[in-house]
């Protein structure tokens, strides 16, 4: 049940920060539409943090999707040497 | 005749502490100490040598920027009484001693805990002198945004001083602090715009306008909170954490959409601006809370 919980509000986090990202990117569209002085650069400092938010949220699902690790110590064979 | 004497080196004491900003040092420590017990268990030393080099790194890079502000802090009521603009000391001797406790930290923390930690905490204090304050504040309205990675070293700081790298949810803590410092120092801009408009620092709200400035608080606060849930999908926190990141990060959106839909907005703006302070240390008490009373893994 938690799990699900969780599924869901990874994927709504997903999305909620996709949205919010786009639309701080809009935004700054429009105030730089009004203000023509260095729109570069400025624009470069919205898009830095938003390569970097995509990046991170894939990694973030990435590690997300991942199976765990089990590790199982197994007899030794006979005749191994185990270090 | 002994009176004056014993007062001159107290307020010179409390001028050199003043040049530190303790009360905004205070929250970095936060956010510096909580990683570490997140990343594993650290020694007492190791923290206290932690929070040591950390304030004296930060508390560096706060005398420098005093340094370099001092013609604005002049003009600033916010500021006007700190030591540079109010005569009570000489600028020569302010950059002496922040970049002075700033080398002691530098030396510190790579020779008692580990030389990633020291360069972590020196690249926050280059990030702050050069990228934000010597370069962006006084040049875009974005200055918040990219300058607000300058606070968020120090939960890698801390991640580092335990560990000796970095991993992904070392990462989003660095994101989460850097996504908190748009919505909260805009909170402060809204209010202080008069101040910042006769320094000539050119704040998002007095640059792009009032409504915009709200907007962007308002979309940077989901992303912020978006950001605090999503560690617990890849196992870094539970469900305590979860739970408290849930109701902390609801109450924030709350304020900001209080600011966002009010005409008249300084009351819930100033709201934010000390909620937004509380909501980062609890963010981060939540996290090491989640380590002690672990009530199943997600």
């Amino acid at each position: 049940m938690l799990q699900l919980v969780v599924t869901v509000l990874f994927w709504a986090a997903i999305l909620a920060a996709l949205v919010a990202q786009l639309r701080i990117l809009q935004s700054t569209r429009r105030v730089l539409a009004a203000a023509s002085a260095r729109s570069a650069r400025e624009w470069g400092f919205a898009l830095v943090p938003a390569v970097a938010l995509v990046l991170t949220l894939v990694l973030a699902w990435r590690a997300a999707v991942r199976p765990p690790v089990i590790e199982v110590d197994l007899p030794a064979a006979p005749g191994e040497v185990r270090s | 005749m002994t009176a004056p004497a014993t007062e001159a080196p107290r307020t010179l004491w409390s001028d050199l502490v003043s040049l530190t900003k303790p009360r905004i040092i205070s929250l970095l420590l936060v956010t510096t100490v909580a990683p570490m017990y997140v990343a594993g268990t650290p020694r007492f030393a190791t923290v206290f040598l932690v929070m040591l080099g950390g304030y004296l790194m930060a508390g560096g890079a706060n005398a420098v920027n005093m340094y370099l502000d001092r013609d604005i802090d002049d003009v600033m009521t916010r500021t006007r009484l700190r030591p540079i603009p109010s005569g009570r000391m000489h600028a020569t001797a302010v950059i002496a001693f922040g970049v002075g406790i700033a080398s002691a930290a530098t030396w510190m923390l790579a020779t008692f805990v580990n030389v990633l930690t020291a360069a972590l905490a020196l690249a926050g204090f280059y990030f702050y002198v050069f990228i934000y304050t010597r370069w962006l504040k006084r040049s875009s309205p974005q200055n918040i945004v990219i300058g607000g990675a300058a606070g968020a070293f120090p939960p890698l700081v801390g991640w580092a001083a335990v560990t000796n790298r970095l991993d992904l949810t070392a990462w989003f803590l660095f994101l989460i602090v850097f996504y908190w410092t748009p919505p909260h120092f805009w909170a402060l801009a809204l209010n202080k715009q008069r101040d910042y408009g006769n320094a000539k620092v050119p704040m998002a709200p007095l640059v792009w306008g009032e409504a915009e400035t709200k907007e962007q608080m308002w979309w940077y606060t989901i992303l912020l909170v978006a950001l605090t849930i999503l560690p617990v999908a890849f196992g870094a926190f539970g469900p305590v954490y979860l739970a408290l990141a849930l109701v902390l990060g609801g109450v924030l959106l709350h304020g900001v959409w209080r600011v966002r839909r009010a005409v008249d907005f300084a009351k819930p703006a100033w709201w934010v601006y000390g909620y937004s302070l509380l909501y980062l240390a609890l963010l981060f008490a939540a996290m090491v809370l989640d380590r002690f009373v672990p009530l199943g893994g997600a």
